[in-house]
């Protein structure tokens, strides 16, 4: 079975876990990169490979709260790569988590859905309450 | 840098809730510090809170924008002027501007692309980002647009942009992005032409002025500064040691702690760092209430007569006295500036009105 890749998120570089044995793929928390090319690269490698001999069920999720125009592009790298496995026996599915006021990440998994030919589901959630210590 | 310069441009930019410019090498590290900074102040105005997200968006795609295109460039110490990241917020109005040097080769598509965007609806700026985020990557060039198609899209106003020639290779490239928080801002919000920032870009450039900052000084909006340049300090000239970076955090704290309220809750203060030879020169300017200004200017008066040694003295006095003011300070954190800055320290009192001064102070370190 293949290595699982765990990067660890940074103040502008998401998290990312892609794990086939516990069956966790996901890529969450702010994409800033300004070089999108290099971060994403290892992710894009595993994946190559991933679609190869996937699990028999992939459900992959994105939980950002910012990305950047060039990260965009590596999101819809992922997407096409993961449509690969559309094409076989298997399935995949994409959940795109938002935070529920955030219109702006909601509005851009709606753009992304009308692009990808896979099933895609589109999940608010609540912001975590932050109790700030008193004066 | 006189405390008239400091004073009028206080004023040029006596509308702004939030006036950032940072002036240098612009690479990418400061992306972060950026997104805390806008959001310290957005929630003043409801229309702007509601667009939190895309103004980060917008900031971190002109800063990168400005990244991008550096490459093969002059280095900044060659060049009039160094390149120019800008976020002024007026009313519920946000501008994000950037200057940055591309190669002369490049002005032509760049003003042809921009122009395009600009004769284009939502709708087309939509269906133009779908387009080009549908392909697949194979051949298609690094950025190719999308970020000045998002820019143009997620502004919902006219992208402007403004070029100035350097010489025969080089020229300036000016982008503002503006983003209303209201359908029909009053008239005095939306007139910042792009003009109006390259003025203001040579006017700082002349005082080599790395970083400004005007705004509403509370510890939200000074945590990010000093984070931003305690993470760029190495990339600034000579700095010898913490001096710079201690003298930075005071002059900035000391601000609210003087400050006067105004009728908005605002304590409005106008914060610079400048080249200053092979040193840096940190000033602030603010409104103090005149009562204050006699007891301030003699214990300013009578700390800057002092030797460091002196000054050494008395600060150990007052850490072991507590000896602190009815006014928050006037105490340890002007005696630490003064001996930090080798006694280089420079102040101003400017009487506006009966009830208040305008106060400046400089340090160079």
């Amino acid at each position: 079975m293949q290595k699982p890749l765990y990067i660890k998120g940074t103040k502008d570089c998401p998290q990312v876990t892609l794990d086939c044995e516990n069956q966790i793929f996901e890529i969450s928390g702010r994409s800033l990169p300004e070089d999108s090319a290099q971060f994403y690269a290892p992710v894009e490698a595993w994946l190559e490979s991933y679609v190869k001999s996937p699990n028999s069920i992939t459900e992959f999720n994105f939980r950002l709260d910012y990305f950047n125009s060039s990260s965009s592009r590596k999101i819809m790298s992922i997407l096409f790569e993961l449509e690969k496995i559309a094409k076989t026996k298997n399935a995949v599915k994409i959940n795109w988590y938002y935070e529920e006021s955030d219109e702006m990440i909601k509005e851009s998994g709606e753009e992304i859905r009308s692009i990808v030919k896979i099933p895609f589901e589109l999940k608010s959630y609540k912001a975590p309450v932050v109790v700030k210590p008193k004066k | 840098m006189s405390p008239e310069f400091i004073f009028e441009t206080f004023l040029d930019l006596k509308k702004d809730y939030l006036s950032f410019s940072y002036l240098g090498n612009i690479h990418d590290e400061i992306t972060d510090m950026l997104i805390q900074l806008s959001e310290s102040n957005i929630d003043h105005v409801a229309e702007l809170s509601k667009m939190r997200n895309k103004v980060s968006f917008l900031m971190v795609e002109s800063f990168q924008n400005i990244v991008r295109h550096s490459g093969n460039i002059p280095v900044e110490g060659n060049l009039p002027k160094p390149s120019l990241f800008q976020i002024r917020n007026i009313g519920a109005t946000y501008y994000i501007a950037s200057a940055n040097v591309i190669p002369n080769v490049k002005t032509e598509m760049l003003k042809n692309r921009i122009g395009r965007l600009n004769t284009l609806t939502q709708e087309e700026l939509k269906s133009l980002y779908m387009e080009v985020l549908s392909q697949e990557q194979d051949g298609i060039q690094r950025g190719a647009g999308l970020g000045l198609i998002e820019m143009a899209r997620k502004s919902g106003h006219k992208l402007e942009c403004f070029f100035e020639p350097i010489n025969d290779e080089y020229t300036y490239f000016y982008l503002q992005i503006k983003m209303s928080g209201k359908k029909n801002p009053s008239e005095d919000e939306i007139n910042l032409t792009i003009e109006s920032t390259q003025q203001l870009h040579s006017k700082l450039s002349g005082e080599n002025i790395l970083l400004l900052l005007k705004g509403n000084f509370s510890q939200e909006l000074i945590l990010p500064v000093l984070k931003m340049v305690e993470e760029n300090m190495s990339s600034f000239v000579n700095v010898h040691d913490k001096n710079t970076f201690f003298v930075l955090g005071e002059i900035l704290q000391n601000i609210p702690k003087h400050s006067f309220v105004n009728e908005e809750g605002v304590k409005e203060g106008i914060f610079f760092m400048e080249k200053f030879g092979e040193y840096f020169a940190i000033t602030s300017g603010n409104y103090v209430e005149n009562h204050y200004v006699v007891d301030f200017e003699e214990k300013l008066n009578a700390f800057s007569k002092l030797s460091v040694s002196e000054l050494n003295s008395l600060y150990r006095k007052y850490l072991r006295e507590g000896n602190e003011t009815e006014h928050g300070g006037a105490g340890l954190g002007l005696i630490d500036i003064i001996r930090l800055s080798n006694c280089n320290f420079q102040y101003h009192f400017q009487k506006i009105n009966e009830a208040i001064s305008f106060f400046t102070m400089r340090a160079v370190v």
